[in-house]
């Protein structure tokens, strides 16, 4: 027998072995943990923005450095006003509030995406312009509020702002917030809105409410495209209040006990975005053949808000975005 | 260390997070039913041949697209508030539900449960097999969330009504 070939042929196997075993753990792990495109409830598929006006956010900024900062650092905003200068052949857009005025205050607008700046190009000064990004703050070398651009656009109109309230999707639609009916949780410490015509097909119940949005006028179908909203308080539902603590697993308890026959195996943990303010937690699977959608949101230790979506094709998902965008905990 | 080791490495991590998720065990609920049972909820609507949406409900059909469409003939705005008006018809009798009930789901049912259970002690007979009253449910001077409420409670808690609606 020839030692030294079995030696070789081991520490060759061996190293394998380790790669192998390492690229195994490491694809598990991410797996859990990973971002999937397939989630349908999630704000990126067309993001909201606020409408503010490029005179409202320098306004902010010259009166209360700390409270602008609070007010518009890390938000999606559209903001509204006019050109003052393009340069960098699109790379940076300035915007200036649409009313003249004293100084030279306006919100920079990066865009660093090609296809972006080469629309961004084709502005002039003086062009009334509506531009969706996302802000921050920055206090070198000077208290600034930067935009990272994701679209830019001529503004109808005087290019000023609108009425508070008005959310603008990366789409082009608007909605008026202050339309939108106030829903709460029964502790009343969760607030979401409906649009007003969800009224005619929403069902209370003790523990959840129903949306049958395939029963809409003027959108009726038979197939479901059903939107449950519940508020799992933890008070009320864990039998062991320490638990409170363990969201993740109160989430697969939920999963089980509305999907009692659902298998959660390892590594398929609820994928997870943190946007608006809030992290949620979804988990997709199936239900009666269509769709099945969960959207988790911790409320703290005192509970969770839910989201339990079914449906066939998801027509109304832009209202649903919205109802995310606007949740407001009270805590 | 050998490369043996080096090689059990990764599958003693996952060992380890596996089992840290047993250690501590499934998180147990206090209720003993479904949150939302889907059996009952997730459905086709299927369309009747005038075109209203019927819904089924545990087997019995009932028209809802009717309702809410006097409700808009009669030009009442679904934001108007209009008392409820719960009529438990006992065989040829009508027993009005106290007005403190109106918007209590809960407490609404557990009045129902009682009557219904007293009505089944005191028959002689057993002859109302578990169906002693007639319910009814109508919307006149009906805050449009409350009723809704009420016909949901009232379905979650396996009661059999019909639903009137007044001119």
């Amino acid at each position: 027998m020839n030692r030294e070939g079995s030696g070789t042929a081991w520490r060759t196997g061996s190293r394998r072995l380790c790669a192998v075993a390492a690229l195994l753990c490491v694809t598990m792990l991410l797996s859990g943990f990973s971002l999937s495109s397939n989630v349908t409830l999630d704000p990126e598929r067309n993001r909201i923005y606020r409408e503010v006006s490029a005179e409202e956010m320098i306004k902010a900024l010259a009166d209360n450095e700390a409270l602008a900062e609070k007010t518009y650092d890390g938000q999606y905003l559209a903001i509204r006003g006019i050109v003052k200068e393009v340069s960098g052949n699109g790379r940076t857009v300035t915007v200036a509030p649409y009313k003249e005025q004293k100084g030279d205050a306006s919100v920079r607008v990066g865009f660093y995406d090609e296809a972006l700046r080469a629309d961004a190009a084709g502005f002039v000064p003086g062009d009334p312009v509506c531009v969706c990004g996302r802000a921050s703050f920055s206090r070198l070398p000077s208290a600034s509020l930067n935009v990272t651009g994701q679209k830019i656009e001529r503004a109808t109109g005087t290019g000023a702002s609108g009425a508070a309230g008005i959310f603008r999707f990366l789409n082009g639609e608007r909605v008026d917030a202050q339309a939108l009916e106030k829903r709460s949780s029964q502790n009343r410490e969760v607030i979401w809105t409906i649009p007003g015509q969800w009224k005619r097909v929403e069902t209370v119940t003790d523990d959840y409410r129903l949306y049958r949005l395939n029963e809409l006028p003027g959108a009726q179908k038979s197939e479901p495209e059903q939107l449950y909203v519940f508020y799992f308080d933890n008070e009320k539902y864990l039998l062991d209040l320490n638990d409170r603590t363990r969201t993740t697993e109160i989430e697969k308890a939920i999963i089980k006990n509305i999907l009692p026959n659902e298998k959660i195996g390892f590594g398929r943990f609820p994928k997870r975005r943190d946007v608006y303010g809030h992290a949620f937690h979804y988990y997709d699977t199936g239900y009666g053949g269509y769709h099945a959608e969960f959207a988790f949101t911790p409320d703290q230790d005192n509970g969770i808000f839910c989201l339990l979506y079914i449906y066939e094709t998801s027509d109304h998902l832009d209202d649903i975005l919205m109802l995310m965008r606007l949740l407001e905990f009270r805590g | 260390m050998d490369r043996r080791t080096v090689a059990l490495i990764p599958a003693g991590i996952l060992l380890i997070i596996s089992l840290c998720g047993f250690a501590f065990g499934e998180v147990k609920l206090r209720i003993d039913h479904p949150l939302i049972d889907l059996s009952e909820t997730v459905h086709r609507t299927e369309s009747g041949n005038d075109g209203t949406m019927q819904a089924e409900r545990a087997g019995e059909r009932t028209d809802i697209s009717d309702s809410l469409t006097d409700h808009e003939e009669a030009g009442a705005d679904n934001d108007a508030m209009l008392p409820v008006v719960l009529t438990v018809r006992v065989r040829e009798q009508t027993v009005y539900l106290d007005e403190v009930l109106y918007g209590k789901p809960d407490a609404l049912i557990r009045r129902l449960t009682h009557v219904r259970e007293q009505m089944l002690a005191e028959s002689v007979s057993g002859q109302d097999n578990g169906t002693p009253f007639r319910l009814v449910l109508t919307d006149a001077y009906a805050d449009y969330q409350t009723y809704m409420e009420t016909r949901a409670a009232l379905i979650r808690a396996g009661f059999d009504f019909t639903e009137e609606t007044e001119d």
